[in-house]
């Protein structure tokens, strides 16, 4: 008759679902998840190897490749943490210009993972509508520094150019044509009974889990806990912004997707206010050519897409290199609760709970 | 490979390059430049102007590098050599082949010499790379045995061990700047007292008294830095630590707005275990952890660092440790689960064990990776890796492209010059 043992199968990691070259070992007992080991590190390049070999500018270059969906984010980051290493106050101009790209990349990269989510689950609609908007944006940041993906948007100090000519109409006309599309995906999914059936109370992941695993990002966000750090520890010109932080009690699958176009409609409103309030002045601080480092260390957190992605910095006296680079990228730590979050339950629930984890596994391997 | 013979052709420009880069061999005279005759295995100490001369083995062993880069300093690349196969045994290799060094113009060095053996395979036109090393012959692979990196022949890529430690601490800066003032203050008496002899010399000889010296004031850069310099901890968690743990903190400061609390290896699990559970501390989640190498330093080897967040409080606390090679302090897990896949990363990468982790395995790198990437003392380049050399045209492709330019420019590569 049929034997009853568990089968251990491997999940990638060339698998489409797995978003990149993710690898999940699955123990099943019939189509239970017994066990679930994530394994990474396929993709890894030591980028915080090669950004301890390069100077604080060149090694901008390479956080564009680690989120690759979210690259604006992680130039915001660096910037930021060689900023904060060095003592550099950024003119106000650059600041909302920055808030604005990083807002715009916030709704890009969510774009990408509703798309591919929605994707995964078996809506495949949603896929086409998402990135016909996201290419509004890309061509916005294709606009502002010429490329769509690797952005290296910023400069330490500022930015390298003020906007350039029609910047601003362009964004507007974005800023019009947005919000009913937030609209248009939500009655294709929010009440749509199959994608409630596969995603209402899967792969939940309780708020006490989410702090002791250090979960963040939406997913924290959906357990309840309004923890962002744009509030919490506000850089850029978020402190002048004025947004709410979107959450849900539910801590499910579903949960993290209503947070997420919830904080699209944020995002949306943090551009206005950044199109309406822009300052004028220079982009530019005043550095040297050549910055040379103190001895410090600095920890510096902003909010990505996916979570908290820091950057660690440790300058050494004289040095135009970091000493120590290191970053704490968001998919990282939170692709760790994977196991937390589909243990027990069926195969198909980790294709959902991989997606709702979004990640990117160019930031995981590094 | 060793280098058989060395010959120049005519037009030397008698610009002493040669000679600075290895005088063993070349001679430079008022007209030309000659190979030494100690050198030769002949003895011989006429001109050789396209007259091969032979180098004693040993001689051709011992200073190819030499050769090789005089003849890559050579502006008008006259300097032309031959070399053998270290193993003459095997079939596949190629008899000796002779290869010009590079020169500035593409019409030059594509054409053929007449003295060249028609089979050598062509070299790169100097117009792509005129600086590169010219390779004498296609490297023939190693049969057995893993690739083994030549530090040696590019110096650039040696390993230099950092010499200091830029480990942020109050103490030490305060040091410094103390040391700083004096060593300011000794100047300054310095300068009074050579002009207190300077002017009693003056006043003796009946000469102008000289100036008086002018206190020098520190130098005001025009920019926006401001740098962060550590200071005294202020913060009442900081303050709340100290008091609660005593002697076990090393150092507390704050810098960059940020609180550092360095405390004792041993004390690690007590002071993570206070941060979170003491009502009025509260840091919650572990938000990073990673670790730095110190190899400058005498007492220990690496710095580990937590970053702890209080989501409550909006705040954020870095706990530091310092550890010497070997110690394996002990894992933040059953405190904070996430220290489960950090601890696994700074052990992959700085190989620091961590007592009691629940599974302390590899986590980017293979399994069977060897060494720590982010040790100093790990390279950069050499592990498993080879030097692309495109002076090596093995497929052709660099030739095309300068026929391809050079036809762009009008110039028939294929013509023999007129001589």
């Amino acid at each position: 008759m049929f034997k009853n043992e568990e089968m251990e199968i491997n999940l990638g990691p060339q698998h489409p679902s797995t978003h990149g070259v993710l690898r999940v070992k699955l123990r099943l007992d019939g189509e239970t998840v017994v066990k679930c080991t994530p394994i990474i590190g396929y993709l890894h390049r030591g980028v915080e190897k090669i950004c301890e070999n390069k100077t604080y500018f060149q090694g901008q270059v390479w956080t564009d490749r680690m989120d690759y969906v979210a690259a604006i984010s992680n130039n915001l980051g660096w910037a930021e943490g060689v900023e904060k290493l060095f003592g550099i106050e950024v003119p106000r101009r650059a600041k909302y210009i920055r808030t604005m790209l990083t807002e715009m990349n916030r709704i890009a990269s969510h774009l990408l993972w509703l798309a591919t989510h929605a994707l995964d689950i078996g809506a495949m609609t949603v896929f086409l509508y998402t990135f016909r908007e996201r290419e509004y944006l890309l061509d916005l940041f294709e606009a502002f520094c010429g490329a769509r993906l690797t952005t290296t948007a910023f400069r330490i100090g500022g930015l390298r150019e003020d906007l350039p000519p029609g910047f601003i109409k362009q964004a507007q006309a974005f800023q019009d044509m947005f919000l009913p599309c937030i609209d248009e995906y939500e009655t294709l999914l929010t009440e749509n009974r199959i994608w409630k059936k596969r995603t209402v109370g899967v792969a939940r992941l309780s708020a006490e889990d989410c702090i002791a695993l250090g979960v963040t990002g939406p997913v924290l966000r959906a357990a309840g806990v309004p923890y962002d750090i744009r509030k919490a520890f506000p850089s850029a010109a978020y402190a002048e912004m004025d947004f709410v932080i979107p959450t849900r009690p539910e801590a499910d699958t579903y949960a993290r997707y209503l947070v997420r176009l919830e904080e699209m409609r944020q995002s949306h409103r943090i551009i206005q206010q950044c199109i309406d309030g822009l300052p004028e002045g220079p982009v530019m601080a005043k550095i040297p050519k050549i910055l040379k480092s103190e001895v410090n260390e600095v920890y510096h957190a902003i909010e990505a897409p996916k979570g908290e992605l820091g950057y660690y910095f440790v300058g050494e006296k004289g040095g135009t290199m970091p000493y120590r680079m290191h970053v704490r990228a968001p998919s990282f730590v939170n692709l760790q609760a994977l196991p937390k979050m589909v243990e027990g339950r069926l195969l198909a629930d980790v294709i959902a709970a991989i997606g709702t984890l979004d990640v990117v596994l160019g930031e995981i391997d590094r | 490979m060793a280098i058989a013979k060395v010959w120049i052709e005519e037009g030397c420009i008698v610009c002493n390059a040669c000679e600075a880069e290895c005088p063993e061999v070349f001679h430079v005279t008022d007209t030309t430049c000659v190979i030494n005759a100690d050198v030769r295995l002949d003895g011989k100490t006429t001109e050789n102007r396209a007259e091969k001369a032979p180098l004693k083995s040993d001689m051709g062993q011992a200073l190819e590098a030499k050769i090789l880069a005089a003849a890559a300093v050579c502006p008008v690349g006259v300097i032309l050599f031959e070399g053998t196969p270290k193993a003459e045994a095997s079939a596949e290799v190629p008899a000796p082949v002779p290869v010009e060094a590079p020169k500035p113009a593409p019409v030059t060095a594509a054409a053929p010499k007449p003295d060249a053996p028609a089979p050598a395979p062509k070299p790169a036109p100097a117009a792509e790379a005129p600086k590169v090393e010219a390779v004498v012959e296609a490297e023939v692979p190693a049969a057995t045995g893993p690739y083994v990196y030549d530090y040696a022949a590019s110096p650039q890529r040696q390993i230099v061990l950092p010499k200091t430690v830029p480990l942020s601490s109050l103490k030490t800066y305060r040091a410094e700047v103390v040391a700083q003032q004096a060593a300011d203050e000794a100047k300054w008496q310095k300068m009074q007292a050579d002009y207190e002899t300077a002017k009693a010399k003056a006043e003796a000889e009946g000469k102008d008294a000289p100036k008086p010296p002018v206190k020098p004031v520190p130098r005001k850069d025009d920019n926006d830095l401001k740098t962060p310099w550590p200071q005294e901890a202020k913060d009442p968690d900081l303050l709340r630590l100290q008091e609660r743990l005593g002697d076990k903190v090393e150092e507390i400061f704050e810098q960059a707005g940020e609180l550092t609390c360095q405390v004792r290896k041993e004390a690690l699990l007590e002071v993570l275990r206070l941060c979170r559970d003491d009502a009025s501390l509260k840091y919650e989640m572990l938000a990073d952890q990673t670790g730095t190498h110190f190899p400058a330093a005498k007492d220990f080897a690496f710095s580990l660092v937590y970053h702890l967040t209080s989501i409550s409080r909006r705040k954020r606390l870095r706990v530091r440790i310092l550890v010497p090679e070997g110690f394996e302090p002990e894992s933040a897990c059953s405190l904070y689960l996430s220290a489960n896949w950090l601890e696994r990363e700074t052990y992959d990468m700085l190989g620091v064990r961590f007592k009691d982790h629940p599974d302390l395995t590899r986590i980017l790198c293979p399994e069977d990776w060897e060494g720590y990437p982010l040790r100093k003392e790990y390279p950069t380049v050499g592990l498993g890796q080879r030097d692309i050399d495109f002076r090596d045209d093995r497929g052709g492709m660099l030739m095309r492209i300068a026929m391809e330019k050079a036809g762009q420019m009008g110039i028939n590569l294929k013509q023999p010059k007129a001589d």
